[in-house]
């Protein structure tokens, strides 16, 4: 039997048991494979007693935490995410018509019933789903629904109550979706509750720099230093359930790394006290190494994730700055065979740096 | 259940404990300010986009003074917008402050027998033929304006909405309202040629006032319309209601007391 000592919920040992499916699966294939070609891999015993072991395991694995046991069980799962978003989109927004269409008829103390219990039905439905179906697909589905249900619930109050807007409304936001994320292990929930957290600390940025809070979209370094804390916190903390770090790096680094295009190419939105070309020319400079320096990490740490994203911006990063060198000089063919020789030695470079890893030639 | 789901329902629970703690605390004690106002300062928002929405909101229409500068760079140094290295470019981003509105009855019936004398020389104009008859150059709609026009207007800004009651302490009759201030076109100069800094925008940071469901049947007599059916705004050149609009000591607003408007002087 397996050794589970986590609960079946436990996103780290759903985790676990999905690695280890998916060795086990490696192995077999490669075991089939050796025989196919003539080699003799096991003994015919020793090859039996580990069959009959990994057969147990995925039996038990399965059953535990609900691992896809297939690359067809695989694919399904992906489809099944895709639905469950879609199902809890469509039911955050009904639940907001809902109440808009019939709210008028309502006093107010049971407005405020409603708005308030919302929330906490919809937590207490999560629970009661997560304990009947270990894939957590409703469960993810009621958490987006109970995020939905919280911000309409502080929404609502704002209205009845004429409240001047505050920007502490994110925060508590991201702290709701973030003890739901962390107590199921959801990922998606995790991802909402980053957006709301980038929100109030972008904002909180630029209520310090004296502006008004609504107005935090109008200088991309809030965005900027909110992008590279949630990143700071994921590159150090390490006893997070597996994929919640590589979230929080992945997501602070994709934020970070927008607001410094924005800034390269839109200077005279800079807090920096420099003319528009030289905020400019510094975020240019900044944004190239800032990317070279996360696919540097990705591969170092075998971060797939980091090394994809720090790819995507370098490479816009360059094409955006082809575009304001040559665009108007070279003929269109020329400007783009260069693009396409920029994106192949970008290639090869990636080539050369995976044959230095793995210790084979490009 | 889950730790952590239990703290995010203690979340719940206290946030809105702590939200509607507030909101109690802005409607105690004595309000900041009680002005009565009527159909032309509290109007029915247009659109359609309402439709589906039950709940009934009523726009605060206030009247900006006629120079845009207003309330001139001083003022605006006072809420923290900064030069840089002394251009005249102001940041570009808003700051909060407080804006007083003044109830100013009189600003209203001088502007609206302005428009009235116009009208009255424009028809007897008409009844002399020196103008066609179908061409009164908009003098019966500026007519119109003028009546259904708002009583408030704008009188003074600041950051400190306790020095601004203090200066303006009548408060049946100033209100001092939270607001988001926004400079454009910062290297503006006046017509006269002087440099000003910029053109500020006033927003009110609560433009659009929330009507209690217990308010309704009374709004909904007053104005012949359904606000569940079909509730897409009418403005009315004759006020038919009037409420009071209250100003906490949040400086957040409510309405209370609704009831026909008083006829027009």
């Amino acid at each position: 039997m397996v050794q589970s000592t986590t609960r079946e919920t436990d996103p780290l040992g759903k985790t676990q048991a999905q690695a280890r499916v998916d060795r086990i699966r490696a192995f077999q294939a490669e075991l089939d494979q050796l025989q196919g070609e003539g080699v003799p891999a096991l003994p015919g015993a020793l090859a039996a007693q580990i069959h009959a072991h990994h057969q147990q395991l995925l039996a038990d694995l399965s059953r535990s935490y609900d691992v896809d046991a297939s690359d067809a069980d695989k694919r399904l799962s992906w489809g099944m995410r895709i639905a469950s978003l879609l199902a809890a989109l469509a039911l955050s927004a009904a639940l907001y018509f809902l109440f808009l269409r019939f709210w008028g008829a309502l006093a107010t103390p049971v407005q405020l019933l409603l708005v308030i219990a919302a929330p906490l039905l919809a937590v207490f439905a999560v629970d009661y789903a997560a304990r009947r179906e270990p894939s957590l697909y409703f469960a993810s589905l009621l958490a987006l629904v109970a995020v939905a249900a919280f911000m309409l619930n502080l929404f609502v109050i704002g209205q009845i109550f004429n409240l001047t807007p505050s920007r502490h409304v994110f925060a508590l936001w991201a702290l709701f979706a973030g003890l739901l994320a962390y107590a199921w292990g959801l990922r998606l929930i995790l991802v909402a509750a980053l957006v709301c957290l980038t929100g109030w600390l972008a904002a909180s940025v630029g209520t310090w720099g004296g502006m008004y809070w609504l107005s935090f979209g109008e200088r991309p370094e809030n965005f900027l230093v909110a992008g590279l804390a949630i990143a700071g916190v994921g590159l150090w903390h390490r006893r997070w359930p597996e994929g919640f770090a590589a979230i929080h790096r992945v997501f602070g680094l994709l934020v970070a790394l927008i607001a410094i295009l924005v800034l390269s190419n839109w200077g005279s939105s800079s807090y920096l006290p420099v003319s528009a070309g030289q905020a400019e020319a510094g975020y240019q400079i900044l944004g190239f190494v800032l990317s070279a320096g996360v696919i540097w990490l990705g591969i170092r740490r075998g971060w797939p994730g980091m090394v994809n994203l720090g790819v995507t911006f370098f490479v816009l990063y360059l094409f955006t700055k082809l575009f304001d060198w040559w665009w108007e000089l070279l003929p269109k063919y020329l400007f783009f065979l260069i693009l396409a020789a920029v994106a192949v030695a970008v290639l090869l470079t990636l080539m050369k740096l995976r044959g230095h890893r793995t210790g084979s030639r490009p | 259940m889950k730790r952590l789901s239990l703290y995010a329902v203690m979340l719940v629970v206290l946030a809105n404990a702590f939200i509607l703690a507030g909101a109690a605390w802005n409607r105690s004690g004595e309000a900041d300010a009680v002005v009565t106002l009527d159909e032309r300062e509290l109007r029915l928002p247009w659109g359609s986009e309402w439709r589906e929405n039950t709940g009934i909101v009523l726009e605060l229409a206030w009247r900006r003074a006629d120079d845009r500068y207003w309330p001139g760079d001083e003022k605006l140094r006072e809420l923290g917008f900064r030069t840089r290295d002394g251009s005249g470019d102001f940041d570009r981003e808003a700051r909060s402050g407080y804006l007083v509105l003044e109830r100013d009855d009189a600003d209203w019936a001088r502007r609206l027998r302005e428009a009235q004398a116009e009208l009255a020389r424009v028809r007897a104009d008409i009844a002399a033929g020196r103008r066609k008859a179908d061409d009164d150059g908009g003098a019966e709609y500026r007519f119109n304006q003028a009546q259904g026009d708002t009583r408030l207007r704008n009188v003074d800004l600041g950051a400190d909405p306790v020095e601004l009651r203090s200066r303006y302490p009548d408060r049946a009759r100033y209100l001092v309202v939270p607001v988001e201030v926004t400079v454009y076109y910062p290297y503006a100069a006046n017509e006269a040629g002087e440099t000003r800094l910029g053109t500020p925008s006033i927003r009110l940071l609560r433009p659009v006032l929330h009507v209690p469901s217990r308010l309704h049947p009374a709004l909904t007599r007053l104005t012949g319309l359904d606000p569940r059916r079909d509730f897409t705004g009418s403005l009315s050149q004759v006020p038919r209601y009037q409420l009071d609009l209250h100003y906490g000591r949040r400086y957040q607003p409510w309405l209370e007391n609704i009831r026909a408007a008083d006829p027009l002087p």
